[in-house]
């Protein structure tokens, strides 16, 4: 493993990362990040830190050349174990878009392109434009008029997220990349399979230009090597798990995961439309539409697509993307490496068992973790990695 | 289930929607930027080829509905509630059995007096924004059915089958084909103008009594427009208990073969003594 340099730790203007035994942060192409860290206190800090219900925590870090700095707020303490001495204790953090998303409700109406809507709404809500951002990957061509009902504004991005997809057909998803330093990102997943990760520096040179690989310890591959060196090489990882190959197969076939045959009642015109399958099973699906002119003029819902092929064909590719799963395990950490970049595995090198499940994947998700190790933290990843099963 | 107030109820496509501003959900929602919320009519309104009710529901309604999608853009409303708005009673207040609001109108010389007596919660009654009452009182011993115009025409049909019409202008009423009235009490008929009654073909008046014509303070009048081949005939003894005035010839009928037809005007009389020898004419 090679160490992180530099963490600095503040909360409320406190640096305590001498207390911090251990960190981890989690991102998803799913949503925001978030993380919590272990500490022990032997200055009792905590009493400090609850005061008051989100304090503000700044995590900065060095990796290689790379250096990050992360704005997160607090959100409670857990497993607390108390001795004469002081407490150790878990602190739990989530992002600054993700406190307002929960906390913050929206009442408006919005019109335009999905992810027109979309930045507007997540513009109202983080009013403070340095610690939230939107950029926008994709431009979606669904729009329409959505009227939010005083709903959160996390319900409501997800709501237009849902039903949003690009000149592809491909859905969007709004996330957060650690690399962003707090920018969430609206991108489909075809972008995301065709953002290729493979370049970062290294103090100050270019160490990788093409499509990086993840590669499995080879331990014992030849009389000279025992695995340990391969461990201190970037992307190295230890243990490669298939979590899912279209699991529950049938299951997913008959709640249409491969296409349907759509049939769409229009209650203001009293009027049923028969769509023929779009994919390759026509599982029967019944569904309201909702009215043409649900406002005035020629203005529609930008929801009114929502039951109609093309949207299923956006849904299903977005679930089917997670039918393959596979989970890099404690993998030398990748600086700059984050969710939403496609990148290639080597899972099995000359064995056996190298198969076709070494191919082209999406990074879902990443588990980073800070472990103290000797009085140094070591820095690794657990890579959540998908495809589609049926590719 | 939510609950709303209608803000518009001019629906583009005359479908019966309406915008409805729902509690909590459109707080800082526009009423131009509502959507129109389609509303659930009950199962005795077939609602189909041009069958069927308008709905009703005004600008203000209370109402309940569902959402039809789950990001709640499509309402539909299911009904209205009745309750207080900005303290005025929403229920109609015949509903509530409160004093008749007509009561202090003007009414005819013998109009009846209303059978209005309702008791809550027998009267079932529609009243449209503009005043128009239709009533079903089922209230017992007092069944009434009244419906009226906002001006104050009405009629009413009260607990034992008596009718009043009340009409505040003029009527007018056309029979393409027959009329028929059958009464079989008195009728009694007050006109405090003139009256006229224009009969194109025959007018037949039976009476099993007596006909009484009178006029205080004009002249009576029986002619034919056609004096040469036309008359008016007194089919009857005539007793003349004034002066009669003939402005004419009068002339008696012929009484027998021998016994010539006189004109009163100009007639002579045979000498009681000198049968030869006739009277002078009358002076």
């Amino acid at each position: 493993m090679i160490n992180l340099q530099n963490l600095k730790v503040t909360v409320q203007n406190a640096d305590i990362a001498p207390m911090v035994l251990s960190l981890t942060m989690f991102e998803t192409i799913k949503g925001n990040i978030r993380g919590s860290m272990t500490v022990l206190d032997n200055m009792n800090f905590m009493d400090t830190f609850i005061a008051t219900s989100h304090a503000p925590i700044e995590i900065h870090w060095q990796y290689e050349s790379y250096q990050f700095t992360y704005n997160f707020y607090g959100d409670g303490i857990s497993d607390m174990q108390i001795n004469k001495l002081g407490k150790q204790y878990t602190i739990h953090f989530l992002a600054y878009t993700t406190m307002n998303a929960q906390v913050k409700r929206i009442n408006n109406a919005f019109s335009g392109r999905s992810d027109q809507i979309i930045y507007d709404i997540f513009t109202e809500i983080n009013d403070n434009r340095e610690l939230g951002r939107l950029m926008i990957d994709t431009r979606s061509i669904t729009k329409g008029k959505y009227i939010v009902p005083n709903i959160k504004g996390q319900e409501a991005l997800n709501n237009v997220v849902n039903s949003s997809w690009d000149n592809n057909k491909s859905p969007l998803l709004l996330y957060q990349r650690l690399a962003d330093e707090g920018d969430t990102r609206l991108t489909s997943l075809s972008d995301m399979n065709d953002t290729e990760f493979g370049l970062y520096e290294q103090n100050g040179t270019i160490v990788y230009k093409n499509t990086f690989t993840l590669k499995a310890t080879v331990a014992g591959a030849d009389e000279e090597s025992d695995g340990l060196e391969a461990r201190t090489q970037i992307g190295t990882v230890s243990k490669f798990v298939m979590d899912e190959f279209n699991t529950n197969f049938t299951h997913k076939i008959a709640s249409g995961y491969y296409g349907q045959k759509v049939q769409n009642i229009s209650l203001d015109e009293t009027s049923s439309n028969d769509f023929p399958p779009a994919e390759l099973t026509n599982i029967p699906a019944t569904y309201y539409k909702l009215q043409n002119n649900l406002f005035d003029g020629d203005t529609k819902s930008v929801f009114s697509t929502l039951c109609e092929p093309d949207s299923y064909l956006a849904y299903n590719q977005k679930r089917r993307v997670f039918n393959h799963r596979m989970t890099a395990m404690d993998t030398v950490a990748v600086p700059g490496l984050s969710v939403g970049y496609s990148i290639e595995t080597d899972s099995g090198g000359s064995n056996m068992s190298n198969s076709k499940t070494d191919t082209k994947y999406i990074i879902a998700s990443i588990q980073h973790r800070f472990t103290m190790q000797d009085g140094e933290f070591q820095y690794a990843q657990d890579i959540g990695l998908i495809r589609d099963g049926t590719e | 289930m939510y609950f709303g107030i209608v803000k518009s109820v001019s629906d583009p496509k005359k479908l019966g929607r309406v915008k409805v501003k729902i509690y909590d959900l459109h707080d800082n929602i526009k009423t131009e930027d509502l959507p129109w919320s389609q509303v659930m009519m009950p199962a005795n309104t077939p609602a189909i080829n041009g069958t069927g009710h308008s709905v009703n529901l005004a600008i203000g309604s209370l109402v309940a509905g569902i959402f039809l999608d789950g990001m709640m853009q499509e309402f539909m409303v299911m009904g209205s509630l009745p309750t207080k708005t900005e303290g005025i009673e929403d229920n109609n207040v015949r509903v509530r059995a409160e004093a008749d609001p007509n009561a202090d109108e003007e009414t005819g010389s013998y109009q009846p007096s209303s059978g209005y007596a309702p008791v809550y919660p027998y009267n079932n009654v529609m009243e449209t924004e503009s005043g128009h009452v239709k009533e079903y009182d089922d209230t017992p011993s007092a069944e009434r059915i009244m419906e009226r115009h906002k001006s104050g025409t009405q009629y009413e049909i009260v607990a034992n089958g008596s009718k009043t019409e009340r009409i505040v202008r003029d009527n007018y009423q056309l029979v393409v084909g027959h009329d028929t009235l059958e009464v079989f009490g008195d009728v009694r008929i007050i006109v405090s103008g003139n009256a006229d009654v224009a009969v194109a073909g025959n007018m037949n008046t039976a009476v099993g009594g007596n006909i009484d014509a009178t006029s205080t303070t004009g002249n009576i009048t029986l002619k034919t427009t056609d004096s040469v081949n036309k008359k008016v005939v007194l089919d009857a003894n005539v007793l003349v208990k004034g002066n009669l005035v003939v402005n004419q010839t009068t002339t008696t009928s012929a009484q027998s073969s021998t016994r010539s037809a006189v004109v009163l005007d100009n007639h002579t009389h045979d000498d009681f003594d000198s049968p030869t020898v006739q009277t002078g004419t009358p002076n």
